[in-house]
Formats: C-alpha cells, sequence, structure tokens
C-alpha cells in the first residue's frame, strides 16, 4: 500500500469541494469504526451520514497504482466524500483496527481478479493470433464517412472564400448569425475541430475593443481555416480513394479536424512509450469557448526522451460537475505505457495505470541538465513549427538560462553564451508572471532552467516568451500552477 | 531593407482582407510593390514566390480574388513568422532579486479559487479567503501579489480581513510587494499599505512616513500622522499637522500627539478642546490620561461655569459647551484626581442657575461622573442631590446610596418613593433599580439559567414591593424563595398569560428556580394547553425549562414532543429527553443543572 498523504488524497479527489467535505467528516469524528486488514491492502470503515443506517465505505488497495473505491452511499461523485475522509483519516493519523475482510469486499476481489485473469488469456490469445487481429474497420462505413467530411470541409471551404472575398470590414451581426448556423451544420460532419475553428472565428470577431486587433487575429483565423480546410481535403480525399491508407500520424491533422485518438489507434500506430517517467512542471486550467470546455492542461517533461509534454483533460461545460477536475501535481508519474499521439513539439500524451514518487534532488538536476542552452537554436526550433500554418502557435520548451535581466520594464532570459530571449506576459490564462520575477532570490534568478511559453507577435514582428516555471537544484518554482 | 517590404506587404494583404479580396485586382498599392518583390525575387527564391502570389491576385478574377488573396496571406505570414525578431536594444541588468522565499506548492485547485475570490466581484470571496486562511495554502508566491491588491477592495471586509490576518502572516515578505504598490497619492488602501509596511520596518521607514504625512493624498496622510505618535523627534511636524485644514488629519494628528504626551503636545492638545475643535480633541484628551491636561480642564470648567453664571445669551450657551468639553475630557479619568474633579462638580451641580433645561444633558454626564469617581464623599453629594428633590438625580442617589448604606436602610430611603404612582422620581428610580439589576443578573442566564440579584445586597422587602407594585420581572428577579405570597402572585400571573407571553417563561424559570413544587406540572401544564403549536424553534428558555424536569414526566414530555409542529423542534425535545431520561435517580434534585450544562455543551 502506499503511504498516504494529505496531498495524495488530495489529488484523488474529484475537486476543491470534495476535499473540504472530506476533511470535515474526519474533523467531525463522523467514522465510528475505521479498520484495516492484516495485509494493509484493505481501509475500510463505517461513516454515519443523514440516514439512519451508516454508509461502509472501503478503499481497495489489492492493485496499488489503481485503488478501488467503494461505498454505500448513492453519491455520484467518484470517489466520494466518505472514502476520501477515511483515506485522510488515515493520513491525519486516526488509529484503524485490524479487522478481517468483509465478505462482501472479499468476494467483489475475486471476481475482480477472475475477470483480470480472463482479459490476461483474452490478450495472451490476441498475441497469438498475432498482429493480424488489429481491429477491423468496416471500410463501407468509412469511405461514407469520409464523403461526409469531405462535404463538411467544401462548405466550410466556401464559406471562408466566401468571407475574404467580401472582407472582414463588412462582417456584421447578420453575417455572424449567418456563420454561427453553419458552424452548428457542420456538427453533422464528423469534423468538430474544424467546426470549434468556425466558432473561434465568429467569437473573435464578436470580441469587444481594438478593432484593429481584432481584425488581425481574424485573419489569422481566416488563414488557419484555410490551411485546415486545403490539407484536411487533400488528405480525406486520398484516403477515400484508399481507406486502407494508414491514418496521417505525423502531424495534428487529424485531431485538428476533430479526430479524438483512441488508445487502441495509438497503439495499433505504435506510439507507445513503455516506462516513462514524467515530472509535471506547470499546469493551468481554462475555458475554451469554442469549444465549450474547460481544458485542464498540465506540461510535464519527459525524463527519458527530454521532450515536453501535454497533458489536456477536457471538461465540456455541461458535464463539468461529473468530471473530476485535474489538479498540480507534485510527484514523479510512472507510466508503463505511455500513450503519445500526433503533435509537433508539445505532443499530447496520457497514460492509463501509473505510480508516482516523491522527486528528488537527482531529477531536478536531470531536468535542468535536460534545458535546452543555446537560445538560437531554441528559436529556430520554435519558428520551425510556428511557420507551419495549422501548428501550435505558441510552443512551450525547457530553456536554460544564465540570468534573468530588466531593461526599464522588460525582462530578458541570457543563455550562456550572452544570447538575449526576450520576457513578456503573453496571458496565459490571463495569469502574468513577469511581476513575480523581482521578488525572487539570486539562487533563483541564476544558471536555472524555466519552462517557457512562445508567442509570435505579428504586429511588433516580436517572438517573446512567458516564464511558466523556474526549475533549480532544489525545487520547482511554478509561476502559473 | 528586406524586411520591410514584408511588412508593407503584410499592410496591404491585411487591408484586402478588411476591406475584401473583390477590391483586390489592380490594387494601385500593391502595384507599386510588385516590381521591388521581382527585384529581391532575383535573389531570393520567397520572394520571387511572393511576387508571383501578388501576381496573380492583382490579376485574378473576381471569384478567383479570395483564393488568390488567402494563399498570398499564408505565404507571407508563414515567412513571417520565421522572421521573429529576439535581439533587445539597450543595456540590460540582472534582476536584483527581493528574495522572497515563499513555496509555491499550493495547488491549482487551492490557488486558482483563492486568487479569483482576490481579484473578481461576487459573493462568497470573504468565505474562500478565510478558508485559504485556515489551510495555509495561501502562503504562496503566486498569491502574494493578488493579496496585497486586495487592500484596495471595495468590500471593506476582504481588506480588514487581508490586512488583519493573511499580510502579517507574510511577514518581510509582503514588504517589496507592498512597497512597489505604495502610492502615497493613492486611497485607503495605501493607507493601509503604509501602516502595514511601518508594521515591518518599524523606525527604518520613518522618513516616508514623514513624506506622506507632509504630501500624501487625505487617507494616506491620516494613516501616516497617526504613526508619527510613536517617534517624539516628530512632535513638531504632527503639532505643524495638528493646523491642518481637514478635520480628519487634525482629529488623527491629536491623537498622536496624545500619545507623544509631551508639554508641547499637552499644550496643543488643550488649546484644541478650549478652541472649536473641541469635539475632536475629547478623545485625544481622555486617551492621554495626563493629570496635568486633567487638571487644566478641570480649570477651564471652573472658568466656563462662572462665565455661564455670569453671562447672558450666545456666551452662555459658548460657555455650557464648554463645561460640556471638561467633564466629556474627565470622564474615565476622573478617579485619578477626585479631588479636584469632586469640587468642580459639586460647585456646578450646586449652582442652581446652571441647574436648567437646556443643560440637562450636562447634568446628566456631570452626575455619571460623580458616581465614576466611586468615592464616598461624591456618593454622599450624589445622595443629598437625589434627596434635594431634583427628580432626575433620585436615580444616582440611589445609586451612591445602594454602595454607601445598608440595604435596609436604602430600602427605608427610597422605597417611599416608588408608591407615588408615575410621577416622574419613581419613574427615574424604578429605571436605577432594573438596570442596577440587569447590571447584577447580567451573564447569570447564560452559567446558570434565570437569573436573581445577589440576596444580600438587598432588603427582602423589595420583593413584596414588587408585588404590590405589579411589577412581575422585578419579582422574578428579586424571588429568593418559595414564600408564600411570592409564588401565589407568580402563579396568578400565569393563569392570566397568554399562550406565547415570553414573560411565561420567565415566571417559570423564576418558580423553578426557587424550587417551589409545582412549577413541573405548572410547565406541563402550559406545554400540554397547547403551546407546542406555536413552539418554531427552541430557545435557551425552552431547553433550561425542560431540562429541570424531574425524571417522572419524560414520559408526558414525549407525548409532548411528539405533538410539536416542527420536525427540528421535535428533534431537539426527543435528544433532552433521552438525556432526561438516562440521568441517574439520585441526581434528580441537582440534576437540573448537569443536565442544562450537558445540553448547552452539546448545543455549542
Amino acid at each position: 500500500m502506499p503511504t498516504i498523504t494529505e496531498a495524495y488524497v488530495d489529488s484523488l479527489a474529484p475537486n476543491a469541494g470534495a476535499i473540504k467535505n472530506g476533511r470535515d467528516l474526519v474533523k467531525k469524528n463522523s467514522f465510528p469504526q475505521l479498520n484495516e486488514t492484516e495485509d494493509g491492502s484493505l481501509l475500510f470503515g463505517e461513516c454515519k451520514g443523514s440516514g439512519k443506517e451508516p454508509y461502509r465505505c472501503s478503499v481497495d488497495f489489492a492493485n496499488e497504482a489503481n485503488p478501488v473505491f467503494r461505498c454505500t452511499c448513492p453519491s455520484r461523485q467518484f470517489p466520494c466524500k466518505h472514502t476520501l475522509g477515511l483515506l485522510y483519516a488515515r493520513a491525519l493519523g486516526k488509529s484503524f483496527e485490524r479487522a478481517d475482510i468483509p465478505q462482501d469486499i472479499a468476494e467483489k476481489r475475486d471476481k475482480a481478479e477472475k475477470r483480470e485473469e480472463k482479459k490476461k488469456e483474452a490478450a495472451a490469445a490476441d498475441n497469438g493470433d498475432a498482429a493480424k487481429a488489429k481491429r477491423k474497420t468496416n471500410k463501407s462505413a468509412l469511405v461514407k464517412k469520409i464523403a461526409v467530411q469531405l462535404d463538411g470541409l467544401g462548405m466550410l471551404e466556401k464559406l471562408v472564400l466566401q468571407l475574404t472575398q467580401s472582407g472582414l470590414g463588412s462582417v456584421d451581426k447578420k453575417t455572424l448569425q449567418m456563420v454561427e448556423e453553419q458552424a452548428k451544420q457542420l456538427g453533422n460532419h464528423y469534423i468538430p475541430g474544424a467546426q470549434a475553428g468556425l466558432r473561434e472565428f465568429v467569437l473573435t470577431m464578436r470580441a469587444e475593443g481594438d478593432r484593429e486587433a481584432v481584425y488581425t487575429s481574424a485573419m489569422e483565423k481566416l488563414l488557419a481555416l484555410r490551411a485546415l480546410t486545403k490539407k484536411g481535403k487533400s488528405y480525406l480525399e486520398q484516403r477515400a480513394e484508399n481507406p486502407d491508407l494508414p491514418m496521417e500520424t505525423a502531424s495534428t491533422l487529424e485531431e485538428q479536424l476533430g479526430h479524438a485518438w483512441q488508445l487502441a489507434e495509438l497503439r495499433e500506430y505504435g506510439r507507445v512509450q513503455t516506462d516513462a517517467e514524467l515530472v509535471q512542471l506547470a499546469f493551468l486550467s481554462y475555458a475554451d469557448e469554442a469549444r465549450g470546455e474547460f481544458a485542464d492542461t498540465g506540461w510535464w517533461i519527459d525524463l527519458k526522451e527530454g521532450a515536453i509534454r501535454v497533458t489536456r483533460h477536457l471538461r465540456p461545460f455541461r458535464a463539468v460537475r461529473a468530471l473530476r477536475e485535474e489538479d498540480t501535481f507534485h510527484g514523479v508519474v510512472k507510466a508503463e505505457e505511455l500513450f503519445v499521439y500526433p503533435g509537433d513539439l508539445n505532443a499530447r500524451v496520457r497514460w492509463e495505470a501509473s505510480t508516482f514518487r516523491d522527486p528528488e534532488p537527482a531529477d531536478y538536476a536531470k531536468i535542468k541538465a535536460l534545458a535546452a542552452p543555446s537560445y538560437p537554436e531554441v528559436v529556430k526550433q520554435a519558428k520551425n513549427v510556428i511557420k507551419n500554418p495549422l501548428a501550435d502557435k505558441n510552443p512551450v520548451l525547457l530553456v536554460a538560462f544564465r540570468s534573468i535581466e530588466r531593461m526599464g520594464d522588460e525582462y530578458l532570459l541570457r543563455d550562456a553564451q550572452g544570447k538575449p530571449l526576450p520576457v513578456a506576459d503573453i496571458g496565459l490564462g490571463g495569469r502574468p508572471t513577469t511581476p513575480m520575477l523581482s521578488l525572487l532570490g539570486d539562487e533563483e534568478l541564476r544558471d536555472q532552467a524555466a519552462l517557457v511559453m512562445f508567442r509570435h507577435d505579428l504586429e511588433a514582428n516580436r517572438l517573446s516568451v512567458q516564464i511558466m516555471s523556474i526549475v533549480t537544484d532544489r525545487r520547482i518554482v511554478r509561476l502559473l500552477y | 531593407m528586406s524586411i520591410d517590404i514584408l511588412f508593407e506587404l503584410q499592410q496591404e494583404t491585411r487591408r484586402l482582407f478588411i476591406a475584401g479580396s473583390a477590391m483586390a485586382a489592380g490594387d494601385l498599392r500593391l502595384t507599386k510593390l510588385l516590381p521591388r518583390l521581382r527585384n529581391l525575387g532575383e535573389s531570393a527564391p520567397v520572394f520571387k514566390r511572393l511576387a508571383d502570389a501578388t501576381d496573380e491576385l492583382l490579376a485574378a478574377e473576381r471569384e478567383e480574388s479570395a483564393a488568390k488573396l488567402l494563399e498570398l496571406g499564408t505565404l507571407l505570414s508563414a515567412v513571417l513568422y520565421t522572421q521573429g525578431r529576439t535581439e533587445t536594444a539597450g543595456e540590460s541588468q540582472p534582476v536584483q532579486g527581493a528574495g522572497v522565499g515563499l513555496k509555491t506548492d499550493t495547488t491549482y485547485r487551492k490557488l486558482n479559487p483563492l486568487i479569483l475570490a482576490l481579484t473578481t466581484k461576487g459573493q462568497g470571496r470573504l468565505e474562500q479567503i478565510r478558508a485559504s486562511f485556515e489551510d495555509g495554502s495561501f502562503l504562496d508566491l503566486r498569491a502574494l501579489q493578488a493579496i496585497c491588491s486586495a487592500l484596495d477592495d471595495s468590500y471593506a471586509e476582504i481588506p480588514d480581513y487581508v490586512q488583519e490576518k493573511l499580510i502579517p502572516a507574510f511577514g518581510s515578505d509582503a514588504v517589496p510587494v507592498l512597497r512597489s504598490q505604495l502610492n502615497l497619492q493613492g486611497g485607503k488602501g495605501d493607507g493601509r499599505r503604509l501602516q502595514l509596511l511601518h508594521r515591518q520596518l518599524g523606525r527604518s521607514m520613518i522618513d516616508l512616513v514623514a513624506e506622506a504625512a507632509v504630501d500624501g493624498s487625505p487617507e494616506v496622510k491620516i494613516v501616516a500622522v497617526s504613526i508619527l505618535g510613536e517617534y517624539p523627534e516628530q512632535e513638531s511636524l504632527v503639532l505643524q499637522l495638528s493646523r491642518e485644514k481637514r478635520k480628519e488629519v487634525r482629529s488623527a494628528a491629536y491623537f498622536s500627539l496624545a500619545k507623544l504626551g509631551t508639554a508641547a503636545a499637552l499644550q496643543r492638545l488643550y488649546e484644541a478642546a478650549v478652541s472649536k475643535d473641541r469635539e475632536l480633541a475629547v478623545d485625544p484628551i481622555r486617551a492621554s490620561a495626563s493629570s496635568e491636561l486633567m487638571g487644566r480642564m478641570i480649570r477651564f470648567g471652573e472658568d466656563a461655569l462662572e462665565r455661564h453664571l455670569s453671562g447672558e445669551g450666545s456666551d452662555k450657551s459658548e460657555a455650557a459647551e464648554q463645561i460640556r468639553t471638561a467633564i466629556s475630557c474627565l470622564e474615565g479619568s476622573g478617579r485619578q484626581m477626585a479631588a479636584e474633579t469632586y469640587s468642580f462638580l459639586r460647585k456646578l451641580l450646586s449652582s442652581e442657575a446652571f441647574l436648567v433645561q437646556e443643560t440637562e444633558t450636562t447634568q446628566e454626564a456631570a452626575a455619571e461622573l460623580l458616581l465614576e469617581l466611586d468615592w464616598p464623599e461624591a456618593d454622599r453629594f450624589a445622595i443629598e442631590l437625589g434627596d434635594a428633590g431634583r427628580g432626575s438625580f433620585l436615580g444616582h442617589g440611589f445609586r451612591a446610596a445602594f454602595r454607601q448604606m445598608p440595604p435596609a436602610d436604602v430600602y427605608h430611603r427610597y422605597a417611599g418613593f416608588l408608591s407615588k404612582g408615575k410621577s416622574k422620581a419613581a419613574k427615574e428610580l424604578l429605571g436605577a433599580i432594573r438596570s442596577l439589576a440587569a447590571y447584577q443578573t447580567r451573564g447569570d442566564e447564560e452559567r446558570d439559567g434565570a437569573g436573581v440579584v445577589p440576596e444580600a445586597a438587598w432588603d427582602p422587602r423589595w420583593v413584596q414591593l414588587f408585588i404590590r407594585l405589579d411589577l412581575p420581572e422585578l419579582v422574578c428577579l428579586f424571588a429568593q424563595r418559595a414564600d408564600r405570597d411570592v409564588t401565589d402572585y407568580l402563579t396568578g400571573k400565569l393563569q392570566n398569560a397568554k399562550a406565547n407571553d415570553w414573560h411565561v417563561y420567565d415566571i417559570l424559570l423564576a418558580l423553578f428556580r426557587i424550587r417551589y413544587r409545582e412549577a413541573p406540572e405548572l410547565l406541563m401544564g402550559h406545554l400540554e394547553k397547547g403551546a407546542g403549536r406555536h413552539l418554531y424553534y427552541l430557545n435557551w428558555q425552552h431547553k433550561r425549562l425542560i431540562a429541570s424536569m424531574p425524571k417522572a414526566y419524560a414520559p408526558r414530555l414525549r407525548a409532548f414532543a411528539e405533538q410539536a409542529a416542527y420536525e427540528s423542534v421535535r428533534n431537539e425535545l426527543f435528544s433532552i429527553i433521552e438525556a432526561l431520561e438516562e440521568k441517574p435517580d439520585d441526581a434528580a434534585e441537582e440534576g437540573g443543572r448537569g443536565l442544562w450544562g450537558w445540553i448547552r455543551n452539546k448545543m455549542s
């Protein structure tokens, strides 16, 4: 069983409210009974609820990486506050009596084990049948789907051309309403990514404030949509002709069109890294209005590969209450299988089962060693990405710096060769980070590594970065979250 | 420069995106750019491609123009994205960090709600800030700025809380942020910043405080002036500021002078007290507690009295105001100069010409001050004053007498006044008795149920008198034991009372207190008469009464509880009754009290 710390329990909770409620249960002494089994793999107890009968809750660590929470309460939140409370009671050092495993849980354990075995057998059998037994796709259905997608892209293309021809200056409320209507229709064409792109255009045009800036970014949106329709069309046409062609994994095109990669697909395309170790360097959650969801975004460094990876948990606005809100994570994640999505500098990743450990000084040293030393190189790398019309315009990289310097109100990073990299607040989730720089100490300001996000300012023709975190030999100074 | 032409081209394409590609054909400005592009294209292929794209756009049909413009735009922005400059002009200096060693470990889910609460508007913010304070998660580098900025929040409780709790917890780490935010010309929030900075830095920032006191905005100035009071060397500045135009600044300066307590400071306070600023000066003078100043105020009061007695019209009323100021200054500190104060008050309250209706509030204040001296001679004088037949001093006289005389004498001397029905004297006296009794029983309810005055302090005849005068609430307070006449009177009152008359519970509590045998039955009867229908919640009286019931009543109480209209009331009743049933038999007599303590514990 892992050592249960408060931070660990916090990280299990689906949201901040659950943390508070779980803790309050312990504070109010709502657990008349707390038990653990001889081998310590199962914690269980009774928790007073509003009803006559107490809730019986348990946490089963039979599989350490994937604890099982059980509770007799009717809450839809998972894990519920009672199981969290049970864990907090443990973390806060309440005494647990030794007891035998309750009958019902023993039965459930057995069943789960059998299920596991069956799965393994099935997997073994699959492997026996070997490579051939790939997922079968229904070709005619695929072709049909592609045709609908192409249809949608055609519609979008026409719209983009129309808008360009008549000019952004002539776009009024009525036009925008029409565009929105079209965006709605795109919903029937299996290209949610393109649909969101169009919505972004509408939101940009509707934004209040400086008209000139609005035009500039609306123009960029048009260009991006144009690139998407063009590339998407040629790609899909190819696949329509030959459905056996593999999916596009060299770029994020599939994802931009709106494909949600399944783990099985990623496995099929060999995009799995084994025994990966990741450390989260920064975290931010923001609302993506065009897609109608919250994006809980984590930036991680892959300790083996050195790449900056991104995790993105999407929580649609209308399902917010039912979904777990991701959080800052301080430990080192060890994932048996790391699924890497197609992407540029910052590929999105996911993992299913994982364990974690506390970071050690050696980890920080390792991270620092992975930081890019030379800014001309880094800048080249970033420019190479952002010049692609479909690319992520805000790549994130870990760079080493000799010093953080200041010139009037402007800040900059300097590398070992004395080359500068301008620092600015680029509106990451509305959180400026430069004001915090002057509060740091000498240790943090000299010879460390910084996680930075790039932004190219078209108007000023300037490439600058926002510092998200600073990695020292002892800790990660998180300037975001 | 080749980059410049890229920008020019960008400007023109952007213009066409806004105007519409339909306008592009043969566009003049684009045409003008073309030769230069061609020129550059000879050496760099990328310019050639741009030139071609431009050419095509210029030549395109209306229907084709959009595609061409998009093509040119795509090509151009791809080029521009590779051109972003990163060099900087000018000399840069390494950042000299403030070295704030704060952690950045608070997780998003804990930190973000706090930052939102500090930086946005809406309800529930203070609660969130409190929660973050209590679990310590606010002690984070990233929250510091937002916390210090919240000193300007328009919802005053937030800056109050932030100033009181959060920022002091940061200690010296908050200093660089407070300093960078401080604006001496700012508002109230900057006053708070100055105060917090001073709390951290103390004397080392006195120059800044002095600057703020002279040049700051009014809000900052007021804070600065009050800080200056801690520094004797700033005396002359404070003196100067005590003549400021703004009332608030002068007031702050007076308080600072009181803190300084130097001869010049006291002189200035005296001047203020005898001038138009007297209202402002009163509290500082009280705070200074300087006997010298008190002495001067007494002499000033005596002079004013003479002027009052000899003066006419506006002089007279001005003198009255001055007397009032002198008395106000002495309030709370008169005892340290009891003899002088007494002689002044005696003079004042013996002057027939002063005791007129216009000066009534001053008379009242003077009489209060007289009692406050807690000095036998003063008390005797107060008794005399009361006896002099001036109704307004009878209450004071009574209070003095209560202190100076045996209970029987007090009764003998004052009981007669009460029989005079609705006279002013009777009213005064009753008021004095009520407030004295309330003072003596203060807190009793919380501690031990129904209050009662200390038996030894009062003559036993008072309670009989109150029965005769039909004053049930005083009877309740004065009843010491279950004498026949008392119980007869109170039970009689009970019978006539209406169901939800709150007096009922006072009377019942008094009956329980004096251990009247029938009390439980009376309560039960009252409850069964239908009081349950009117019970929306249980107050302490209900709980105390029910907890005082003998165990034998439990079944009847249960039956009553079943009838209660509200579930919450029912549940509370049941829990009290359960406790009652668990009570061991031998504790039955004393049990009420123990049980009450137990219930109070449970409720808190």
